[in-house]
């Protein structure tokens, strides 16, 4: 232990002395001097990555504004969200949901949020747009205990969903149409007819909401092109470490490096001080799997083990700013591969293209996955399929709609889908499988890659 | 970039060929580490497990229990619909996404009847699968599973609805069938479609809950392995900040801690790289250093220069088999002012009194009291931000908390986070420590999962 750990701590702080001389420098270096890097997609797409590190308050509300008069059309009087993702998309708050209730309601007729929530995020909550508020001391809640204002008791556990409604009620809303993001519990609307006098309806509209996420604007779509360009590089870097070092390093070893130079790379750019709301929705992950754990869609066994010749691997992962982004992975033959390994491989390479060439406005996501489901049973390899192609992405990972079967939604421009029409042969302990990110396209165009990644054997099919 | 990636290269390669040398070796005997002298050598009695998961045997004897209260309550059997539950009663660990994934457990024998996506088909097969039926994925189409060569656009199925169609064929119409969710009224309506007779569903969530949040002692064993490898991780981190501290970025150090212990917990994980072995794995260190630290949910990430005069927190969680928890400390570089100080010591020395608080026979609220009252006499009122713990389970926050709203009796086996901070977003720092106190039973202070102490000496370092 001693000496890896003496290893390490020589290694560790030569690389942080050098990252941290990066440090403040803007803008990426350049790509060139990777190998892997001279190998990206130079195609000319025209989305040009944001400037910007989160969308401002003016954008999230702008999509509120567009919210409220759906919802004065159909005489709701303000809308109650309590959806994480919701409350981020419409108010631009970034904050962490645990069991503590956290809600947020917007008037339909003006711009302004009423919070209810957990005093443990007063200061976020106030520090961002907040017109009212009203906090809880933590949950579960004893009446009248505030430890933060000298109040310490041990009252009666007070049910927050009540309190909220009662906040509600001294704001006018006894009797009106109240919208909400999700359908109330049986207990719930017993606590409303409680609480209201006259009849105050509840309605969820949350597929109003979720609808509205899921078609991207130009703005988030110039962000996640921002942060894919970093996951770019960071996957250059992660292939450039396998080619260089391969059989000597753990496929955890090598997310964990990938993952640090990624991160590095993508904090140059972020302007910060410490304080909140900047620096908000940030993430940057590699993940790394070789051998049989390739041979599981969702594998329940840690991935940690050798690079070894005649294996598959995957480097996979996701990247966001501000939320903004989505996954990106490429699948590796490290030789000597079958034939069988390498037919596996190229049909789900060419399902990839398909995709993107398939996945058009005005086309059902159903029938993009038929086709590409028909194309993978007629090249004989039925069995390993194991899932759809691909689902639509958002701030929360997996979005609607899905490329499925069962699925009719018609793709819209600005919906954005992964890239997943993997194969999974447990026999052999292998599996093939890649991701990006499709947007869809207005007019008769295929889809815009998120990536600059190439799907060649060039990229993938490697010797070590 | 180049001159960073080389660095990183040849340092990286160095470091892998060490620790995969080190791989399938017994571990060494004591840490050279010079945090790790500092440990609480305390013996409590308690020794880490040697298996690196519970068997399948354990998740059917929890299940037996469960079915003695069904049995009495007259259900016929449970639909489970937790991924938490579902790993707790069959030991099936999966990745829960938005495709709909069931189990159906029979009160009267030891069964599984799997509702499950395609995508999973193996995993469940390879475990414990008395019956199956799948759909091909989520939204899945009448008739449409590529896998058996049947590619067609069918109608859009009803996944809640195909799995009631699937207990009906099993006899269960006109029965009594427990649930760990209270159905929506849309849930309720199918279940009027699909069942003739007068067919109940009831929600037991609790009763689920409940045995999740009392451990038994095999559980407490893995936990205790995990905090062991967990405690030495912390050391390492420890040895870096003081080594290289300013060196640093507080990402950096969660980062190179993260790696070390993964490996350190990986060296004893027997595994083939199938399925069903090194489940529930998690190391996980994160470090914030200053401002940062004024927020218990800060929305910025955390990627800083380590400076003196700052507070800094090591923290993160670790399991094994899905058992084990957090672990914090709250560290203060010199040079510190009075007040860091002071917002240290009565923050520590609450951490303290939650130990003995925390007893068996105790309401949560009351220990929860008593720590408040004591933070409020000690003038740091407006550094109050949140309830002093919540408890802790596979899924991180498991009830019951330490709130002054709880009034749970606590029990042997339930175990705590120890986070009674204070913040001060004026002075741009804050401090919160955590562990897992295990309440144990008679009349005595809870069990620290941990060996870290709460000490100066620990926690207020010069760089």
């Amino acid at each position: 232990m001693d000496l890896d750990r003496r290893r390490f701590l020589a290694a560790s702080g030569a690389v942080a002395a050098s990252s941290l001389s990066g440090t403040g420098v803007l803008g990426a270096p350049s790509p060139s001097a990777s190998r892997s890097a001279s190998l990206f997609l130079t195609e000319d797409d025209g989305l040009q990555p944001a400037t910007f590190d989160r969308m401002p308050l003016e954008w999230h509300q702008g999509r509120l504004k567009i919210l409220q008069e759906r919802l004065r059309e159909r005489s709701y009087a303000g809308l109650l969200l309590r959806d994480r993702w919701n409350i981020i998309y419409f108010t631009g708050l970034y904050f962490t949901t645990t069991e503590r209730p956290f809600y947020v309601y917007l008037p339909a007729d003006r711009l302004a949020a009423i919070w209810f929530y957990p005093s443990l995020d007063r200061d976020l909550v106030s520090s961002w747009w907040a017109t009212e508020a009203e906090s809880y001391f933590d949950f579960p809640h004893a009446d009248g205990a505030f430890p933060n204002e000298g109040r310490v008791q041990q009252g009666a556990s007070v049910d927050l969903f009540e309190w909220m409604a009662k906040g509600l009620k001294k704001r006018g809303l006894d009797g009106k149409r109240i919208a909400t993001d999700w359908e109330l519990s049986r207990a719930e609307q017993a606590r409303v007819g409680r609480v209201f006098t006259s009849e105050t309806r509840f309605d969820s509209v949350a597929g109003d909401c979720e609808r509205m996420r899921m078609v991207k604007t130009p703005e988030e779509l110039a962000l996640w092109r921002r942060a894919y360009r970093v996951f770019d590089e960071t996957h250059a870097f992660a292939r450039d470490l396998l080619l260089e070092k391969g059989t000597d390093l753990t496929d955890y070893q090598l997310a964990m490096a990938a993952t640090e130079h990624g991160m590095g790379l993508l904090m140059k750019g972020i302007k910060r001080d410490g304080r909140p709301h900047t620096s908000v929705g940030i993430e940057l992950e590699i993940g790394c799997r070789v051998g049989a754990g390739n041979a599981y869609p969702h594998p329940n066994q840690f991935h940690y083990n050798r690079v070894e010749k005649g294996k598959s691997l995957q480097i996979d992962g996701g990247v966001a700013i501000a939320g903004c982004g989505g996954e990106l992975y490429r699948q590796f033959l490290i030789a000597p591969s079958t034939d069988h390994q390498k037919k596996v491989w190229t049909v789900v390479r060419d399902c990839c293209l398909m995709q993107k060439d398939l996945s058009r406005e005005g086309v059902a996501g159903s029938t993009v996955a038929y086709r590409i489901h028909q194309y993978q049973v007629k090249q004989g390899v039925q069995k390993y399929i194991y899932h759809r192609p691909a689902h639509g992405m958002g701030m929360e990972g997996h979005q609607p709609p899905y490329l499925a079967l069962g699925d009719y939604t018609m793709l819209e421009p600005g919906m954005i889908f992964s890239v997943e029409p993997g194969l999974f042969d447990p026999e052999n302990g292998f599996g093939v499988n890649f991701s990006d990110g499709f947007v869809v396209q207005k007019g008769d165009r295929p889809s815009l890659q998120m990536s600059r990644l190439p799907w060649s054997e060039e990229w993938c099919l490697v010797t070590l | 970039m180049t001159w960073n990636r080389r660095r990183f290269l040849a340092t990286s390669g160095a470091a892998a060929v060490g620790s995969l040398a080190a791989a399938s070796t017994a571990r060494p005997a004591a840490p050279a580490s010079r945090s790790a002298a500092l440990f609480l050598t305390e013996d409590d009695g308690l020794k880490p497990a040697t298996v690196d998961r519970l068997p399948i045997e354990w998740h059917q004897a929890r299940l037996k229990v469960l079915q003695g209260k069904l049995q009495e309550d007259g259900y016929a059997g449970i639909l489970l619909n937790d991924p938490m539950n579902i790993i707790y009663f069959t030991g099936l660990f999966f990745t829960s996404t938005e495709r709909p994934f069931r189990v159906y457990l029979p009160a009267d024998r030891l069964a599984t009847i799997w509702f499950n996506p395609g995508i999973d088909r193996d995993s469940v097969k390879s475990w414990w699968a008395t019956e199956e039926e799948f759909y091909f994925d989520f939204p899945h189409a009448e008739g449409g599973f590529p896998n058996e060569g049947k590619v067609q656009q069918g109608a859009n199925v009803d996944i809640f609805e195909w799995t009631l169609q699937g207990l009906k064929k099993r006899g269960l119409d006109g029965k009594k069938i427990a649930t760990d969710w209270e159905l929506s009224r849309g849930q309720l309506a199918t279940a009027g479609k699909v069942f003739v007779k007068d067919t109940k569903i009831d929600s037991v969530a609790d009763r689920c809950e409940k045995m999740r949040m009392v451990k038994t002692p095999e559980e407490l064993a893995l936990w205790r392995r995990a905090y062991r490898v967990f405690d030495e991780t912390h050391a390492f981190a420890r040895d870096l900040l003081l080594e290289k501290g300013t060196d640093l970025t507080d990402y950096e150090l969660g980062m190179a801690a993260t790696e070390w212990g993964t490996n350190r917990l990986m060296e004893s994980i027997k595994r083939d790289g199938g399925s069903h072995t090194a489940v529930g794995i998690d190391c996980e260190i994160g470090v914030r250093v200053g401002r940062g630290t004024a927020y218990p949910h800060p929305n910025q990430f955390h990627h800083n220069k380590i400076q003196k005069g700052q507070a800094l927190q090591i923290a993160g969680g670790v399991s094994i088999g899905g058992c084990g928890g957090e672990l914090y400390r709250a560290f203060l570089i010199a040079p510190w002012t009075d007040h860091q100080k002071k917002l240290w010591t009565v923050s520590r020395d609450c951490c303290l009194m939650q130990k003995d608080l925390s007893r068996a026979g105790v309401a949560c609220s009351t220990v929860a009291y008593q720590i408040h009252r004591h933070q409020v006499k000690n003038g740091v009122q407006k550094y109050i931000y949140h309830r002093p713990a919540h408890g802790m389970g596979m899924e991180g926050h498991q009830p019951p908390y330490l709130a002054l709203g709880d009034y749970t009796m606590l029990e042997p086996g339930m175990i705590f986070s120890v986070e009674p901070g204070l913040y001060d977003l004026e002075g741009g720092f804050g401090v919160n420590f955590s562990d897992g106190f295990c309440v144990q039973a008679g009349d005595k202070p809870s069990l620290q999962m941990s060996r870290l102490p709460w000490s100066e000496d620990w926690c207020l370092v010069k760089l």
